[in-house]
């Protein structure tokens, strides 16, 4: 595991996004994540909120930013914003609520239209500490994410259990996505500006989509 | 009394204590006595140099000193005491109560007290406060257990917690707060010394047990003094006799300026007259008998202190002549005595009384209120929320007492003093909720109580028509119970794991029915977050309280529907107005003010016009940070959302997000508010001239828009304080934000760090800048 360095001292920088429906445990998963904090009395999500961690990959660092979504439908013209750029997303469920589950097809719709074709996404099943009250058999979720090629992993924010794996197994990838596509293109990847969002097979300018939406406000 | 402790062992260990239960320590050294003397008391080096008289002396026991025959000898067998010697007599008057604070075990601080002023000083009072309250706290200063001798001899400082002279010096300088108490202190404490306390005897002589007994104690000092002279230094040279005379001479070797002075007194004693006079004429200058005439009289053994040799004024039971005010004519001694001594504790008390009065009103000014007392917060959450900054100020807060004064005796109330009040410093929480009813446009202030009265009634009545709709679709409204699962799913049919049973009605297939449906699982979601730091949601019949009016509002307003955010809006009503009908009535007023906010399609939300508002002002008001945000891609705003869609709930800390809510509806305040409400919006603009009385009744805000003309747009003051937030961070902004996600992680620091008030304050200073800019 990397340790914490200062906050410009990174080689990547990847936009993350948390999305799921309300109260998975999103925010919390986001606070163990970034300041190893749980929190029993979070309060709901208004908007987006935000965090960032560094990582180590490969021997590079890798600052990740993610961005913590309300979960509500209500707010998804808000939240959709953020998905601009995002090169990984964490579509989070609640093991102990099926309809959360049910509900995960709509959420890959929602990301497959507003982000790129290449975001690596991972399913994660959050709040596995309540097995007694386990509503989402694994092999069900695991059958679920291959059919739709994306990673799988349940955690719990709780009892800090596959955070942190979670989070570094969608950073790597990107990460490896990143590294192939430099290659491709015959560059080395540290030779990337540093500090610069990746947009990973972008083929639209991101900053000429948000103008447009900008001059109407 | 002597405290004897048998161990188990059969060697009897003893442990004496000082009467007034202090062990014995240290030597005590009595000004007058130079130190030769004093060390006859404790001999900590082992020489005894009281010579011839008393070879033996050892350390003086405590109860031996006043002679006290009380005693408890004790053994401990196994689990039991076994009492082996029980003595109750005590040979001195028992300690009254009112003299119990000048015993010295009654004047240690206890750890209590110590903490507590620890504390205090912590809190940042400052000692001084420190100790007034504890003053309070305690019922005075008598009570509080420190003089000022002990913090002089630093008994205090020697405690772990305190330490330093800064410490010391200030708790002396408080101790007193005016010049004449000391004095009163020290004059009932040589009162109380002299009447209850046995000084500690340094001879053996009975006339020295006798003149403690008749002289004040400073006054026996001096004579105790005398004796001991009398012992050490003085010899009989030879003795002349004649007739009834006798005619001693007495060599005096005091050391006198580091020389050994030899002086030989002529003393002359008359044995039958009991009358003696000595050369030396010490009686003659002060009063008290000399050195010489005292070993005289050992010599002569006279057991009793001669009474014609007494000055009165230095007697015990001598009162001052003010005490002998009240003439007590033909009553015996015993009476008078009792009394002036009543009329001494009478004036004491008065003087007490008038103490408290004036340390009252100090308090009153400089102790603030606990505000999260009203609202508690659990104790293990204590550490998560944002500390609370306000402080109910007196004479700046609007408090219950001003409040009830507002009203005419119709009930009308009168708005423009109110306002003013609660500008200055909020309102106190005992009162927020039905200020807040008319702060929101629930109530007109111009109509009476009976009038308001038939409307509370009326929509309480409209409150309960709904919920018995709602109970009717689902049975689970007002049950005290809610639901945190989906009831139907998002094609209307019911979702049957979750244990309620619903009656399938027609009613099912109607939109607006399934639409409400699908947000009850999403409110009891947000309910149980909502605020669960506060004691009060641990109850869950409040939980089930706000799911209850959410619920019905979604019912109401199923325009806008629930949406995210609007329980935090609704959380302080529901606290705040013990009645749920008026907790609802209140909220909906409240979301008139921002319920545009919360609507929302697929491509854009309500907020998002205030953003845009935001987004122009910023734009009037400081370019140069609008297009440094607006080259960040921020310049929709978004990472203001929060501020606008919870009115900075999650910035402040519960009271503090209260009493920002407070002084920002007061400053929104419009006179016309209750009339535009009720009339549907159909509201003609009365072009009529706003007289000054008139512009009283509109908030600070308010009326500056009514004051141009302003009151097409519908801006909120919220805006604008979004916009100062942005000001005071300008230069962070402008030098660190590289991205952002900059902009939301400064934004996000603020949590805690704000303060309502400044907030404020700059608010309306931009609004005013942007009037101004705007117009040009």
């Amino acid at each position: 595991m990397a340790a914490y360095r200062a906050d410009d001292d990174y080689d990547y920088l990847f936009k993350l996004v948390l999305i799921g429906d309300s109260g998975v445990g999103k925010s919390n998963l986001l606070s163990r994540f970034a300041k190893n904090e749980f929190n029993l009395e979070s309060k709901s999500t208004i908007g987006v909120e935000f965090a960032t961690r560094s990582i180590r990959v490969d021997d590079k660092i890798v600052k990740a930013q993610i961005w913590d979504t309300a979960g509500q439908e209500r707010y998804r013209a808000i939240t959709s914003a953020y998905y601009r750029g995002a090169v990984g997303a964490l579509l989070v469920y609640d093991t102990s609520r099926h309809v959360t589950f049910e509900n995960v097809e709509r959420w890959l719709k929602e990301l497959r239209d507003h982000t790129d074709q290449n975001i690596v996404i991972m399913l994660v099943g959050n709040k596995a500490d309540l097995r007694h009250l386990r509503a989402v058999p694994t092999e069900e979720a695991k059958a679920y994410a291959e059919k739709e090629n994306t990673y799988f992993m349940e955690t719990s924010a709780l009892e800090a259990l596959n955070v942190e794996t979670a989070f570094t197994e969608v950073l790597t990838q990107i990460y490896h996505v990143v590294s192939r596509k430099a290659l491709d293109a015959g560059n080395d990847p540290s030779a990337l500006p540093k500090g610069q969002t990746i947009n990973v097979g972008s083929k639209d300018d991101v900053s000429a989509v948000k103008k447009t939406t900008c001059c109407s406000a | 009394m002597a405290i004897g402790h048998g161990g188990t062992e059969t060697t009897i260990k003893y442990f004496y204590f000082s009467r007034e239960g202090l062990p014995v320590k240290g030597k005590s050294v009595d000004k007058n006595s130079n130190d030769d003397i004093s060390e006859e008391g404790e001999s900590n080096n082992g020489s005894i140099n009281f010579g011839e008289f008393k070879n033996k002396q050892k350390r003086r026991k405590a109860s031996f000193r006043c002679g006290c025959l009380a005693k408890l000898i004790h053994k401990k067998i196994g689990n039991v005491y076994e009492v082996s010697k029980l003595e109750e007599r005590h040979n001195h008057p028992l300690v009254a109560e009112k003299d119990m604070i000048f015993m010295k075990n009654s004047r240690n601080m206890g750890y209590t007290k110590q903490h507590f002023l620890y504390q205090v000083s912590n809190a940042n009072f400052g000692p001084a406060i420190g100790f007034r309250l504890m003053k309070q706290l305690y019922g005075g200063f008598d009570r509080v257990g420190v003089t000022k001798s002990d913090c002089d001899d630093g008994r205090l400082v020697g405690s772990d917690i305190f330490s330093g002279p800064d410490f010391k010096k200030s708790i002396c300088d408080i101790v007193w707060t005016d010049q004449i108490s000391p004095e009163r202190y020290i004059e009932r404490k040589n009162d109380h010394d002299s009447r209850y306390r046995s000084p500690e005897f340094k001879t053996d002589l009975p006339m020295e047990q006798d003149a403690s007994n008749l002289y004040t104690r400073t006054i026996f000092f001096d004579v105790q003094d005398e004796m001991l002279v009398s012992y050490k230094f003085c010899i009989a040279l030879n003795v002349v006799q004649t007739e009834n005379m006798e005619k001693y001479s007495v060599r005096d070797s005091q050391f006198e300026k580091r020389e050994l002075v030899d002086n030989v007194y002529e003393v002359e004693f008359c044995k039958s007259e009991m009358k003696l006079h000595c050369s030396c004429n010490r009686y003659e200058y002060y009063g008290v008998l000399c050195c010489h005439a005292f070993y005289v009289l050992r010599m002569n053994n006279v057991k009793e202190f001669l009474r014609n040799y007494l000055e009165k004024r230095w007697l015990k039971n001598m009162k001052p002549s003010k005490f002998a005010l009240p003439k007590i004519s033909g009553a015996s001694d015993a009476v008078r005595n009792e009394v002036l001594e009543l009329y001494e504790m009478f004036e004491s008390t008065v003087d007490r009384l008038l103490q408290l009065r004036l340390m009252l009103r100090i308090l009153n000014r400089t102790t603030n209120e606990d505000m999260e007392s009203y609202f508690p917060i659990r104790p293990e959450c204590q550490a998560d929320v944002p500390k609370t900054r306000f402080k109910a100020k007196i004479g700046k807060t609007l408090s219950e007492r001003r409040w009830n004064a507002a009203f005419d005796k119709d009930g009308r109330l009168g708005i423009a003093g109110v306002l003013r009040r609660i500008q200055r410093g909020g309102i106190h929480p005992a009162i927020k909720g039905a200020v807040w009813e008319f702060l929101l446009g629930c109530y007109d202030p111009n109509s009476t109580s009976e009038e308001r009265k038939k409307l509370r009634q009326k929509r309480r009545q409209q409150y309960e028509s709904w919920k018995e709709q709602c109970k009717k679709i689902v049975p689970i409204v007002g049950s005290g119970k809610f639901v945190m699962t989906p009831l139907v799913s998002d094609d209307g049919e019911p979702v049957g794991d979750n244990g309620t049973d619903l009656p399938k009605s027609d009613d099912d297939s109607d939109k607006k029915v399934i639409k409400w449906k699908l947000s009850l699982h999403q409110i009891g979601l947000d309910v149980v977050r909502t605020d669960r730091a506060l004691v009060y949601y641990e109850n869950e019949a409040n939980q089930a309280k706000l799911w209850d009016v959410l619920a019905i509002y979604t019912w109401v307003d199923d325009d806008i529907g629930y949406v995210q955010g609007m329980n935090d809006i609704c959380s302080p009503m529901v606290i705040l107005l013990g009645d749920e009908a008026d907790a609802f009535w209140c909220f909906e007023h409240a979301m008139r003010k921002v319920r545009e906010n919360f609507r929302s399609n697929a491509t854009s939300m309500g907020v998002q016009s205030q953003l845009g508002i935001l987004s122009q002002v910023m734009r009037v008001v400081d370019p140069m940070l609008h297009q440094h945000l607006e080259g960040l891609d921020g310049g929709e705003y978004l990472f203001a959302i929060r501020m606008l869609m919870v009115l900075f709930r999650r910035e402040f800390s519960f009271v503090d997000a209260l009493y920002l809510w407070e002084v920002m509806w007061a400053m929104e305040y419009n006179p016309n508010m209750f009339g535009d409400y009720t009339s549907n919006g159909s509201n003609e603009v009365v072009e009529a001239k706003l007289s000054n009385k008139v512009l009283k009744q509109y908030g600070k805000y308010e009326r500056k828009n009514v004051q141009i003309g302003r009151t097409d747009q519908k801006s909120l003051l919220a805006v604008f304080l979004v916009a100062g937030v942005l000001e005071t961070k300008n230069k962070k902004l402008l030098s660190e934000a590289k991205g952002l996600d900059d902009v939301a992680e400064i934004m996000g620091g603020m949590t805690g760090n704000l303060d309502a008030k400044k907030a404020l304050t700059e608010a309306l200073k931009i609004h005013k800048r942007y009037l101004k800019k705007a117009r040009t």
